[in-house]
C-alpha cells in the first residue's frame, strides 16, 4: 500500500512539472488556428 | 448527409450582435483566441434545419473596415482571406435599428467585397418608443439584400432569420458603391496590374494601417507597374469613398426610414444630463462603485466561508478515512487545498462579473468611460482603464482579462501592467495579521490607526498605479493612435442570458486556465516542503526527541516541533535559508523567505505558511498573531516589529506575488517579454522600497 501511495505522489509531480513545462515552456501548436498562422 | 455553412456575424458594437449570437447558438458555444493574438473569438453552432447546420463566427465588433484596433483588424483578415477556414459562406451585418445610418457604412462595405451579405436590423422592440418607421420591403430593394428585422429581447425575427441563412445563395452578390468613381485613373490603373483581382479587396490592402499576416499586401506594395501613392493621397480616397458612400446610404433611407421626435418616448437625455455631469457624474459612480464593493465582499463572504469550510472538512475527511501514508497526505494537504484556493475566488469573481455585466448591459459603463477619460489620459491610460484597475481591488486576473475591450494596445498594456498594483483581496488577509500585529491600537481624530493604516494601503495601490503607468507612458514607444470613440448605447434593462452567460464564461476561464496552474504548483510546493535532503531532515524525531526541553512538552507540542524542525530542513526550508541574505536587509528571517517564496504561487498562501512554520493550525488567527508576536531574531530583539511589518507590507503591496497573474499576462500579451518586465520591475519596486522603509525605521 505504502509503494502505491508512493507511485501516486511521484505520478502528481512528474505530472505537475509536466503540465507548468507545457503550459509556460514549450513551443506550441495553436489548434484553433487557420491556415494564416505559420503553423501547419 | 449534414452539410455546414460558415456564417460571420459582423456589426457596430452595441447593436445587440452578441444577443443575436446568443439566441442562434444558446449554450451551443466556445471562446477561444484568434492566433497570434490576444482577441477574443466566439464560435457557436445552430441547427437550421435537418440537414443544414451554421457554423456561427461572432467577430469583434467594429465601425467600418478600415482598423484602427486589433480587433478590428481581426475582421478584415477574416473577410480577406478566402483560405482561411472561417471565411463565411454568408456574412451577416447586425445593425440597430436606432443607429441604422451609422451602421449601414459597414454593411456597405461587406457587401462590395461579393460576400453573400445579409441585414439583420436588430432592436425592433425599440421602433414604437422611439417613433420609428421602416419599409423593409423597399429597403431590401435599395440595398439589395434581404433583412431580418429581429428583436432579440422579445426572441422575435430569429427563426425567420435562421430562414434567410438557408437560403443564403439567393442572396445577391452585387455591390453597393463602384469604387472607380473615387479615382476612376488611380482604381483604373490598379485593376490593369491585377485583373483578376477584387478592386475593393485590393484597395482595402493597400489602404489599411495594419499589418495583414499573410494576405497579398506585400505583393501589392511592391508592384512596380502602377503608380504607388503617398500615405496622405490614400487618406483622401479613403475619405471619399466615407462620403460617397454615406451618399448612397443617405439616399436609400431617404424613402425607407423616418423617426417622428414627437412620437418618441425618450429617457436617454434626461439620464444622461445627470450620469455625465461633471459633478454628478462622478459621485453617482463613486456611490455605485462603494455600493458595489460592499455587497461584493458582503455576498461572497458567506459561499467563501462555506467553500473554505466543506474544503476543510473535505480535508479532514480524507485523512481520517483514506489508509495513511504519503498520497493521502498530498490528497488532504496539497491537492484539496490548492483547490479549494482557487475554488474559494469563484463568488468574488462570479459577483464582479455579474455587476460590470449588469454595468454594460444597461448602457452605463460606457457613461463611466466617457466620464473618467480626461482624467486618465494624461497617464496614458484610458478611460476603459477604469474597469480593470477597479477590479483588481477584488483580483488582478479578471482586471487583466477585462482590459480586452481597450482598443489601443499601448493603453491596454499599460493597464495590464499597473493593475497588479491594485489591493487585491489575496493581499488582505496578510495585511490584516501584519497590521495587527505592529499598528497600535490608538485612534486619530475619532479613527483608528490599523483602519487608516489599512486605507493607506489601498490608496498606495492605487498612486503606484498611476504613478507607473505614467512612467510607461514616456518610456514606451509603441505607435498607436491614441483617439477616442466611444459609443454611447441606449439604456435598456440588462438581459439575464446575456449576463448569466458572461458570468458563467468568464467564471470558467478563471477556473480551467488559472486554476490548473495553482493546482500544479501547489502539489510541487507540498513536495518541496515534505521532502528534504540530509540527516536533519529524514531524522527530525529522533533529532528532537533527544533534546532535553522537550520532556515537558504535551504530544501536540513534540508533534509541532517536530513539524517545523522538517520544514526548516525540507527543499523549501533550505531555499529560504538560501535568500535569507538578500532578504535580511529588509528585517525578513528565513521562515519569512519560505513565506515569500511559497507565497509567489498566491499571496494568500503567506499567512497559511507562516502558520505551518510558527507550528500551529492555520484557522486560529490569534494563536498564529500570538506565535507571531512571540517570535524573536537572533538577537533576541522581537522579529515583527513596526519596521519588519510596515517593511513586510510595502513588500507585499508593491510586488508581484501572484503566480496566476503572471499566467494571465503571458495569455494577454502572447509572450513571456512583458509578464518578466513586470516581475522583476515589481519585485524591484518592492524590495527597494522594503529596504528603504526598513533601514529608515530600524
Amino acid at each position: 500500500m505504502e509503494i502505491v501511495q508512493i507511485l501516486l505522489v511521484a505520478a502528481s509531480g512528474i505530472f505537475s512539472i509536466r503540465f507548468l513545462y507545457k503550459k509556460f515552456l514549450a513551443p506550441k501548436k495553436d489548434k484553433d488556428c487557420g491556415t494564416d498562422c505559420g503553423c501547419h | 448527409m449534414s452539410k455546414t455553412i460558415n456564417v460571420a456575424l459582423i456589426g457596430n458594437p452595441n447593436t445587440g450582435k452578441t444577443s443575436v449570437f446568443n439566441a442562434l447558438t444558446g449554450l451551443n458555444q466556445k471562446v477561444g483566441n484568434y492566433p497570434g493574438i490576444t482577441v477574443e473569438k466566439k464560435q457557436g453552432s445552430c441547427r437550421l434545419n435537418q440537414t443544414t447546420k451554421a457554423h456561427i463566427i461572432d467577430l469583434p465588433g467594429t465601425y467600418s473596415l478600415n482598423a484602427s484596433s486589433m480587433d478590428e483588424s481581426v475582421v478584415i483578415e477574416l473577410l480577406l482571406n478566402r483560405n482561411d477556414k472561417d471565411y463565411p459562406d454568408v456574412a451577416v451585418v447586425i445593425s440597430d435599428i436606432e443607429n441604422l445610418k451609422r451602421n449601414l457604412l459597414l454593411f456597405t462595405q461587406i457587401k462590395d467585397l461579393k460576400i453573400p451579405t445579409l441585414l439583420v436590423i436588430n432592436m425592433s422592440d425599440r421602433m414604437v418608443d422611439k417613433g420609428i418607421s421602416l419599409n423593409v420591403n423597399k429597403l431590401e430593394q435599395k440595398l439589395k439584400t434581404k433583412i431580418a428585422l429581429t428583436s432579440t429581447r422579445e426572441n422575435k425575427g430569429i427563426e425567420f432569420l435562421k430562414t434567410c441563412l438557408l437560403d443564403f445563395r439567393s442572396l445577391s452578390k452585387v455591390g453597393c458603391l463602384d469604387i472607380t468613381k473615387i479615382d476612376e485613373a488611380y482604381f483604373g490603373n490598379l485593376q490593369k496590374v491585377f485583373p483578376d483581382q477584387s478592386l475593393y479587396k485590393l484597395w482595402l490592402v493597400i489602404s489599411q494601417d495594419v499589418n495583414f499576416a499573410k494576405i497579398e499586401r506585400k505583393k501589392v506594395q511592391d508592384a512596380t507597374e502602377y503608380k504607388t501613392q503617398p500615405i496622405s493621397h490614400l487618406k483622401r480616397l479613403q475619405q471619399k469613398e466615407t462620403i460617397k458612400r454615406y451618399q448612397y446610404i443617405n439616399q436609400s433611407l431617404k424613402e425607407t426610414y423616418s423617426v417622428d421626435q414627437s412620437k418618441a418616448t425618450d429617457y436617454r437625455s434626461k439620464l444622461d444630463r445627470i450620469l455625465i455631469h461633471r459633478l454628478w457624474g462622478y459621485i453617482i459612480f463613486f456611490l455605485i462603485l462603494l455600493t458595489i464593493f460592499q455587497v461584493i465582499f458582503g455576498w461572497s463572504s458567506i459561499p467563501m466561508d462555506f467553500i473554505d469550510e466543506r474544503f476543510t472538512k473535505l480535508s479532514e475527511y480524507t485523512k481520517i478515512n483514506l489508509p495513511p501514508g504519503l498520497f493521502t497526505n498530498l490528497l488532504a494537504e496539497g491537492i484539496i487545498s490548492g483547490l479549494g484556493g482557487i475554488v474559494i475566488f469563484i463568488p468574488q469573481i462570479a459577483f464582479l462579473f455579474l455587476f460590470i455585466a449588469v454595468l454594460e448591459e444597461t448602457g452605463y459603463m460606457s457613461r463611466v468611460v466617457f466620464l473618467m477619460d480626461r482624467g486618465l489620459r494624461k497617464y496614458g491610460l484610458s478611460g476603459k482603464s477604469v474597469i480593470p484597475l477597479i477590479s483588481g481591488t477584488a483580483c488582478a486576473i479578471p482586471a487583466v482579462m477585462a482590459t480586452r475591450n481597450i482598443e489601443n494596445w499601448k493603453e491596454r498594456l499599460i493597464t495590464i501592467l499597473v493593475t497588479p498594483f491594485t489591493t487585491c483581496s489575496a493581499r488582505l488577509p496578510v495585511y490584516l495579521i501584519l497590521i495587527s500585529l505592529v499598528i497600535p491600537e490608538g485612534k486619530f481624530l475619532g479613527m483608528g490607526y490599523q483602519g487608516l493604516t489599512l486605507m493607506g494601503l489601498y490608496l498606495l495601490g492605487f498612486a503606484m498605479a498611476l504613478l507607473s503607468a505614467g512612467i510607461l507612458n514616456k518610456m514606451l514607444k509603441i505607435q498607436s493612435k491614441t483617439y477616442f470613440v466611444i459609443e454611447m448605447p441606449n439604456y435598456k434593462l440588462p438581459l439575464l442570458k446575456n449576463i448569466l452567460i458572461t458570468v458563467f464564461e468568464k467564471t470558467k476561464s478563471f477556473v480551467v486556465e488559472a486554476g490548473r496552474i495553482i493546482l500544479a504548483i501547489s502539489i510541487l510546493l507540498w513536495l518541496m516542503a515534505s521532502f528534504g535532503p540530509g540527516k536533519e531532515f529524514n531524522q527530525a524525531e529522533e533529532i528532537i526527541m533527544s533534546r532535553s526541553k522537550v520532556k515537558s512538552f504535551t504530544a501536540e507540542q513534540l508533534e509541532n516541533e517536530i513539524a517545523s524542525h522538517k520544514l526548516e530542513h525540507s527543499f523549501i526550508g533550505i531555499l529560504g535559508k538560501t535568500i535569507e541574505p538578500a532578504i535580511a536587509p529588509l528585517g525578513f528571517d528565513w521562515k519569512i523567505g519560505i513565506a515569500l517564496i511559497s507565497s509567489f504561487a498566491a499571496r494568500e498562501v503567506f499567512v497559511g505558511t507562516l502558520a505551518t512554520i510558527y507550528s500551529v493550525g492555520n484557522d486560529q488567527e490569534e494563536t498564529i498573531k500570538n506565535r507571531m508576536k512571540a517570535e524573536r531574531k537572533s538577537d533576541g530583539s522581537l522579529l515583527f516589529d513596526l519596521p519588519t511589518g510596515i517593511s513586510l507590507m510595502l513588500f507585499y503591496a508593491f510586488a508581484l506575488q501572484c503566480m496566476s497573474t503572471l499566467a494571465i499576462v503571458k495569455k494577454e500579451t502572447n509572450g513571456w517579454k512583458w509578464p518578466m518586465i513586470q516581475l522583476l520591475s515589481m519585485t524591484l519596486i518592492a524590495y527597494l522600497s522594503a529596504l528603504i522603509v526598513y533601514q529608515i525605521l530600524v
